[in-house]
């Protein structure tokens, strides 16, 4: 709006400097810079253009070769799209390791949809306790939560490895946390580490804290607790912070590699993408099936995510914004 | 009556004071503690022994020696196989991360210009972000085939000698001197050759994955800028080249600065990538491959810690030398950033 009243101005201004310029001139002039804006608009378009192929193409390649013949994905030079499409491809693809994919779909659903919910529901409680709530420490404690934004994956796999083998009372330990392998190779041994996560608590403590105090002030007057506010009044009023933890949340567990690489070893328990390197090393060289696994794995997430976009993006600029 | 009113609403409200705050936090506080703080003692602790499954024997500080010792050369002159991690993620993390962040300002830059189609163009730099690591690099590795690989067919339409891509160890610099006729000199320090061509590969991959996270940031804080601001440089006759220089990137330099925080973070714990590109698609070659030249340390420390017996002692502490080096340029960065970085 107020690139475009200066831009009015400008024009205006210009017209009544020089109304007796000569015209001819000036409309040559004009036609020039016109000319010359539309070539850069070109330009602008052919970037952003190329720039998006070059980022899509790697998607494009890989679902034509899924449904190519064996013989057409090994010709060279290659062809563009597939002679015959092969759509049997995803079938046999789905059949492929021994267990079939429906089971590691099932486990990357499990922990996705497990790993989330406790990560919301833990996230929540905290974010409102240190949003709206009056106690001491309150935020050297936000700080030490935030700081452990610093701490690498790779310095917490190697312990966390070891621990969720101690855990007691669990796959076989006794009290102590001996004798027995613990929660490792467990769906549990899988999603707790991840639960609890600073940058959703912290997302939704600002998002918490930018509702103005009247709401609780009036439905305090009501006798109401805390825990009714929280639910009832403070998350639907701030649902767009709540579905970006989902979001954000279900996706990074969805893709998840390394952690569930070391915690389990049964490939009865093992999520998608586990699932699908397993593939890769047994069929790597059947090019067509992997790129068909590939697609099945890939594509859910990116139609997922189509639907979704808008508030994902939002999630990401808020972070971006306050850092 | 009222006496016992104001007793009981005291000690509901001191309920609220101490309890209540306790109870929504207990979960989280636990699971930090357990999960990410308390590790990074133990893992101090675990770097003291020799460690299997179970520790076996405290050896002081032999885990750390051993590190050192492997820094070091090799008998060949190659250096050991800490000493070649620590190259492999200095090459890594100073390729990729200026790399995605340069070439993310100028998009975000051009998708600023009020382009139509934003919302599609946008999501097509965003979609590799979302997609699994796993699922994008397995693509990869099919564009890279040796044999087969569309991108040899495209060097060949091209007129230019198919390459080995994944498969080849060969530092970059030489190999491109060569290509113009210019020979490499026998001595030179072999960190002067720079990356391998599997390495290039995987840091190019790396790039493509995480532009559109880096384009979608630097967006969001391009669009905070006053347009007057801009308007008003631009009737005093900056040209393109000064406005971003001098305008823009002033401007969102809070933006660009917490992006290469966060940036050189993942960066320098980078597995996923290397894992999938130098792991998948039936080369079978193993997590590194080949020579050793895509081995970063997080690569490295998963080696001891899934492939080698009682070494997760030795594991933990590479993960603290990870941890430190990662702390020390952490603070680096934010001590030039004092400088550098324009608040409001």
């Amino acid at each position: 709006m107020a690139l475009h009243t200066i831009e009015n101005k400008t024009a205006e201004t210009t017209r009544t400097r020089s109304p007796v310029g000569p015209p001819k001139k000036s409309a040559r002039a004009h036609a020039a810079q016109r000319w010359r804006r539309k070539a850069s608009r070109v330009v602008l378009y052919g970037a952003l253009i190329a720039g998006a192929v070059v980022m899509l193409f790697p998607f494009f390649w890989m679902i034509s070769s899924s449904l190519k013949t064996f013989q057409e994905v090994n010709l060279s030079p290659p062809t563009m799209l597939p002679s015959d499409p092969q759509w049997s491809n995803y079938a046999q693809a789905w059949e492929g390791p021994p267990s079939g994919f429906g089971r590691y779909f099932l486990n990357s659903l499990i922990v996705a949809v497990l790993g989330t919910a406790l990560q919301l529901v833990t996230g929540i409680t905290a974010a409102y306790a240190f949003a709206r709530m009056k106690f001491r420490f309150n935020n050297l404690l936000f700080l030490v939560v935030l700081a452990t934004m610093m701490i690498p994956f790779e310095a917490r796999i190697v312990p966390n490895y070891v621990l969720i083998r101690q855990i007691p009372l669990t796959g076989g330990n006794d009290l102590l946390g001996e004798g027995g392998s613990g929660l490792y190779d467990t769906y549990a041994g899988m999603i707790l580490p991840g639960v609890a996560g600073a940058f959703a608590i912290f997302l939704l403590r600002q998002a918490f804290m930018a509702v103005p105090r009247d709401y609780w002030d009036a439905i305090r007057m009501d006798g109401a607790s805390h825990w009714t506010f929280l639910w009832r009044v403070l998350i639907p009023m701030t649902m767009p912070a709540v579905l970006t933890v989902v979001l954000f949340g279900f996706i990074g567990r969805w893709n998840e590699l390394l952690w569930p690489l070391i915690a389990t070893q049964s490939e009865s328990i093992r999520p998608v993408q586990l699932g699908l390197m397993a593939f890769s090393g047994d069929e790597g060289s059947l090019y067509h099936l992997l790129m068909a696994a590939t697609t099945l794995v890939a594509v859910p997430g990116i139609i997922f995510f189509l639907f979704v976009q808008r508030r994902f993006v939002e999630g990401l600029t808020a972070f971006g914004v306050k850092g | 009556m009222a006496s016992e009113i104001i007793v009981r609403r005291r000690k509901r409200q001191r309920m609220e004071r101490l309890w209540l705050p306790a109870l929504y936090l207990a979960p989280t506080l636990v699971l930090l503690w357990a999960f990410d703080i308390y590790p990074i003692f133990l893992s101090a602790w675990m770097s003291l022994w020799r460690w299997g499954i179970q520790p076996e024997e405290f050896i002081g500080l032999d885990n750390y020696i051993r590190i050192f010792e492997q820094i070091g050369s090799r008998p060949g002159g190659a250096p050991g196989e800490v000493g070649q991690s620590l190259m492999v993620t200095g090459f890594y993390v100073l390729g990729t991360v200026p790399a995605t962040i340069v070439i993310a300002f100028v998009i975000a830059n051009l998708l600023n210009s009020k382009v139509r189609f934003l919302g599609a163009l946008r999501t097509a730099y965003f979609v590799p972000y979302i997609t699994s690591t796993v699922a994008a690099g397995l693509a990869f590795v099919w564009l890279l085939n040796p044999q087969v690989g569309v991108l040899n067919s495209l060097m060949e339409w091209f007129g230019l000698p198919a390459q080995q891509w994944l498969l080849d160890p060969e530092p970059i610099v030489p190999k491109l001197l060569g290509a113009v006729g210019i020979g490499w000199p026998d001595g030179a320090p072999g960190f002067l050759a720079g990356p391998s061509v599997a390495l290039v590969c995987v840091m190019a991959f790396s790039v493509w994955n995480t532009l559109g996270f880096a384009v979608v940031i630097i967006l969001a804080g391009l669009i905070t800028i006053d347009p007057q601001v801009k308007e008003a440089a631009r009737m005093d006759g900056v040209n393109s080249w000064q406005m971003a220089t001098r305008i823009t990137m002033p401007l969102v330099s809070p933006t660009l600065f917490l992006l290469l925080v966060v940036s050189t973070i993942r960066s320098f714990q980078s597995f996923n990538e290397v894992y999938v590109l130098t792991s998948g698609g039936g080369y079978g070659a193993g997590a590194g491959s080949p020579l050793d030249s895509t081995l970063t340390l997080p690569v490295l420390i998963f080696r001891h810690l899934y492939e080698r017996p009682s070494s997760v002692g030795f594991a933990a502490a590479l993960s603290m030398l990870l941890f430190f080096l990662l702390l020390i340029v952490t603070l680096v960065q934010f001590r030039f950033a004092e400088r550098r970085v324009h608040y409001d």
